[in-house]
């Protein structure tokens, strides 16, 4: 799973939001490292949607523009749990020898 | 025209990276995701906006080209077509005379069923091709109407297609594949009128390099759409194009210069990155 994947799944674990939503929610859970370009954010949410990770939750009408707001599905949140215990356990390696090492 | 205006009407050109198809089910609410994104006082699209909108845009087209079929169903489709339109393109003396009629009869008849995905007669006949390239007509007392044996690697398109097409017909258990684009049958066509005025494929510098071009540009094609559709049909597809190249490499290594090698070494590069980049993208979300 690429990183900016990772962050739109987590974004949208909380509520279903729509494409500028979630770049602000991965933002703000990245503390601002991840900032999601439209082009980026948008073709994941195409590859999300065909491996049946998100779907369309409902759709309004903004300022005459149609705004779709994305829901994460059951196999979405396994996929991104499964990734945060990968990611864990990695981390995992580094952190428990520098508490050992108590630096 | 207010500053928001403008870089609107920019980002709109921008989307026409995107299929007419994607642009109308998704074209407003990624300009709509645009303009919050934006600062309210620019007027210019960011840069760091701007190249993955041209990234998407072109991952849109590559997704759109897929077919339904399974992933190796239309990387095998595609390489075999691939190999039939290039080799019946420059082999075949069509114009300005007929000279062997029936065999131009069938390269035709092959081309448009490959093209259309009809695999119970394009397999019969990329056979009868075959025996007829390969000399095996003569030993089998069968009527010759093929071109005459040169060497092996003149035989090995021809396996490459056969054999494509066994793969293809017993894993579809002899169901017809998706129908490719007519404009593939334009590639032997503009190659058929060319022996109008008596251009040789073999010897024409300008030919080489164009042909050189055309090949560098399809295969950097394949790498990028396989990184960007994360897709590995394109690369199969590729690998197996390369396949009677390399075989006439093989064949005729004395005769190739640095050039040559460093050429084909290029192409392979290019095949080997796509297929590992197939590998490590594939089932990667």
């Amino acid at each position: 799973m690429t990183e900016a994947t990772y962050f739109i799944l987590a974004a949208l674990l909380e509520k279903p939001l729509h494409g500028y939503g979630i770049i602000k929610r991965a933002g703000e859970q990245s503390s601002g490292r991840m900032k999601l370009a439209v082009g980026t954010l948008y073709g994941a949410l195409d590859r999300l949607a065909e491996a049946g990770l998100v779907v369309i939750d409902r759709e309004e009408i903004v300022d005459g523009r149609a705004r779709r707001y994305y829901r994460i599905t059951e196999e979405g949140t396994a996929a991104v749990r499964a990734e945060a215990v990968r990611l864990q356990s990695a981390a995992a390696v580094v952190t428990s020898q520098i508490m050992v090492m108590g630096t | 025209m207010n500053d928001s205006a403008t870089l609107e009407q920019r980002y709109r050109r921008l989307l026409r990276a995107y299929p007419r198809t994607y642009r109308e089910q998704h074209g407003e609410e990624l300009l709509s995701t645009l303009m919050e994104a934006a600062d309210p006082e620019t007027r210019r699209p960011a840069i760091r906006e701007a190249l993955p909108l041209l990234a998407g845009g072109f991952a849109a087209h590559a997704r759109d080209a897929r077919s339904r079929a399974p992933w190796w169903v239309d990387g095998l489709h595609l390489g075999v077509l691939a190999v039939a339109t290039t080799t019946y393109a420059m082999k075949v003396d069509v114009l300005p005379h007929l000279i062997r009629p029936i065999w131009i009869a069938l390269a035709i008849l092959l081309l448009v069923a490959l093209t259309r995905g009809w695999l119970r007669l394009a397999l019969p006949l990329a056979i009868v091709a075959v025996v007829q390239a390969s000399g095996l007509a003569a030993r089998m007392g069968v009527p010759r109407f093929g071109p005459a044996y040169v060497e092996t690697s003149n035989v090995v398109p021809h396996v490459v297609i056969v054999a494509g097409l066994a793969i293809l017909a017993i894993g579809r258990r002899g169901k017809a594949l998706p129908a490719r684009s007519w404009l593939w049958l334009l590639i032997p066509v503009s190659c058929w009128m060319l022996q109008f005025v008596d251009f040789s494929f073999e010897e024409e510098l300008p030919w080489l390099l164009f042909r050189s071009g055309v090949e560098v540009l399809a295969l950097s094609a394949v790498l990028w759409a396989t990184v960007a559709a994360k897709d590995a049909r394109w690369s199969l597809a590729a690998a197996i194009y390369m396949i009677p190249g390399l075989a006439y490499l093989a064949e005729n290594l004395p005769a190739h210069g640095r050039k040559g090698f460093a050429y084909w070494g290029l192409l392979t590069l290019l095949v080997v990155a796509s297929a590992v980049a197939a590998r490590r993208t594939r089932r990667r979300i």
